[in-house]
């Protein structure tokens, strides 16, 4: 159990990575709420708990000045979050995934503004891609200014997109359209006199904005040898102003530095994302991901020590012809009169393998790529597993020999 | 239900010869099996091309079972076992399958191996053949090594991204060990250690997957 404590600890210390400010910082990929602030010290932790289930954290921490209460007064802004995820795939191809936000930051010398947001996504995932959907909830209130207003902020967002697997590369598509509206709360306190006695009387006023728009977003993602690189188009379907940006680009990449350690790089710009008070800008981050618990055993001595087979044990090669399509069956150090095999590729008729040396038999297949079963047999005797090759079992009370063909051969 | 369906299906077929005057019996079938079951076989693939899935190891079952002495019976009853795996895995690995890859995971489920495990192993290797690990994967629990665990270490190494050279030399020193006495299970985890060790220092993890931001 301490051990275990110990290295949830040390994780979580590890998942305060360091990222370098330029014009502003975002950790683009971590999480979701990442977007939507600028933040220089962030990072983000997966944590398999076990095969199926994993769990991810992470947090930011916006400037640093301002926390620490130094370096620039106006505009001054602070922004925390804390953000948690998990998904449990194992149930079936569908997913479903989680997480949950919280944040806080600084506006100018003393507004300050909070929120949380929760989402969900459910996903078909296989080998070919990805189709998902999802929906998220936000809420968002600033403390009340010197100018004595109070405002919130409901925001409610549905998701979806396709993502399609070429090979080592990928295309998706993404839209959201969020729906959000304002309450504005003026408070006025009015002093006045009546017959010299001063009375004091409270004005309220409240005004109601609901908002909308739609974003799209084109992702591309390829992976050389270790390395993703990223590159996403995004457009707004729908504007407020004729100011507001309409398209916005960005592009990262992720460099795997130690298992289970990657090093993100990204740049680019920030769509305008109202419902959180975030005004389209540029960023440059550098940040780490730590994927802790993935290989979560611990590597141990092997159990007999490796050395190369006997000399003398039987065994059996597979090496293909120069004629495509044809391969060679070798068996060796199998002693005998006469060697058969039968399996799929003979339509399990037994063929007399060749003799080429004492206790050295050859045969020729044709074999297309698949996967095929083949007996042995040595002097009539039963039907026999290929030496050195997985098994399987028959469904007639026998064992036979697996070969997986994965070429033309040639 | 599927099985049943079928039962049902070759059943009504062997009575009503209509249905099989528009199936065209293979002809390596022929001669080797009695004539109620190649129809019944016939029948078989017939429902196997109905639903995209291969017939040629349906054929192949057959054969086999004629060629190891088994009674029509039980061929018949393998070949029905095995269109039902094979349904059950091409639901499990997904259109994109091969012939081999379905081949591979009806011989994983015929040892017990669930459809979850495949996904998992699905989800895992995504942009490679899955024929080699589930291979493996059959080959561990018929050594002995207990479903859940060879289940658990095959998506543990595919999830690492273990190359197929290494997955195979894995099986052999599984089987090494176990050829020496090694408990199954214990020969099994330490390999899966062991491998795992050696893919960290060859270090070429995986890039991280693309995620759907909110």
């Amino acid at each position: 159990m301490r051990g275990r404590r110990a290295f949830v600890l040390l994780s979580l210390l590890g998942a305060t990575a360091v990222a370098a400010r330029a014009q502003e910082v975002d950790l683009t990929r971590v999480e979701s709420t990442n977007r939507i602030m600028p933040a220089w010290l962030g990072g983000s932790l997966t944590f398999h708990v076990a095969p199926e289930i994993r769990f991810r954290a992470g947090g930011l921490v916006g400037d640093a000045a301002a926390l620490l209460g130094a370096g620039r007064q106006e505009p001054r802004r602070a922004s925390g979050q804390v953000i948690a995820a998990f998904g449990v795939p194992s149930i079936s191809s569908v997913r479903f995934e989680t997480e949950f936000g919280a944040f806080r930051s600084q506006r100018g010398p003393d507004i300050r503004m909070h929120g949380f947001d929760g989402a969900f996504r459910l996903m078909h995932q296989d080998r070919g891609g990805m189709v998902w959907i999802g929906a998220s909830l936000a809420s968002s209130w600033d403390d009340a200014s010197s100018s004595g207003d109070e405002t919130s902020r409901q925001a409610r967002s549905l998701m979806g997109g396709v993502w399609k697997v070429f090979g080592p590369a990928g295309i998706g598509l993404s839209v959201r359209a969020v729906e959000y509206d304002e309450e504005i709360v003026f408070g006025r306190d009015t002093t006045y006199e009546v017959l010299g006695i001063p009375f004091t009387s409270r004005r309220t006023e409240q005004i109601v904005y609901d908002h909308y728009y739609v974003d799209a977003e084109l992702i591309a993602s390829r992976r050389v040898g270790p390395v993703a690189v990223h590159l996403e188009g995004g457009g707004r379907l729908t504007r407020r102003s004729v100011r507001e940006p309409r398209v916005w680009v960005r592009g990262g990449i992720e460099i795997p530095v130690l298992p289970d350690v990657a090093l993100q790089l990204a740049a680019g710009q920030r769509p305008n994302l109202p419902e959180y008070r975030v005004e389209a800008g540029s960023f440059a981050s550098v940040g780490v991901q730590l994927e802790l618990g993935r290989n979560a055993w611990t590597p141990g001595p092997p159990l007999v020590p490796d050395h190369p087979p006997h000399p003398d044990a039987p065994s059996a090669e597979l090496r293909p012809l120069p004629e495509g399509g044809t391969w060679e069956l070798l068996i060796r150090n199998v002693p005998g009169a006469n060697v058969e095999i039968m399996g799929d590729p003979t339509d399990w008729r037994a063929v007399g393998m060749e003799r080429l040396a004492f206790g050295t038999w050859r045969t020729v297949l044709r074999l297309a790529p698949g996967t095929y079963r083949i007996n042995l047999r040595i002097d009539g005797g039963a039907w026999e597993e290929l030496p050195g090759y997985p098994t399987a079992r028959d469904e007639f009370g026998g064992v036979v020999g697996v070969i997986v063909v994965e070429t033309d051969g040639g | 239900m599927l099985r049943r369906n079928i039962s049902n299906a070759a059943l009504l077929t062997m009575l009503t010869g209509a249905t099989l005057a528009a199936q065209q019996s293979d002809a390596r079938l022929v001669g080797r099996l009695s004539r109620s079951a190649v129809d019944s076989v016939t029948a078989l693939t017939g429902h196997a091309t109905a639903r995209g899935l291969p017939i040629e190891p349906l054929i192949q079952k057959a054969l086999e079972g004629q060629s190891k002495g088994a009674e029509d019976r039980l061929i018949l009853r393998a070949v029905e076992d095995l269109l039902d795996r094979l349904n059950r895995a091409s639901a499990a690995l997904g259109d994109d399958a091969d012939d081999s890859e379905l081949v591979a995971a009806a011989g994983a489920m015929h040892l017990g191996v669930s459809t979850g495990t495949l996904q998992n192993v699905v989800a895992a290797y995504r942009d490679q053949s899955l024929a080699v690990p589930l291979v493996v994967l059959t080959d561990m629990i018929r050594k002995g090594v207990a479903v859940p665990t060879a289940s658990s270490v095959i998506v543990q190494l595919v999830e690492a991204r273990v190359d197929i050279e290494s997955l195979q030399r894995f099986r052999r020193l599984v089987e090494r060990d176990i050829s020496s006495g090694a408990a199954p299970g214990e020969a099994a985890i330490i390999r899966a250690r062991g491998a795992l060790l050696e893919r960290q220092r060859g270090f070429s993890p995986p890039a991280p997957e693309w995620r759907p931001l909110f």
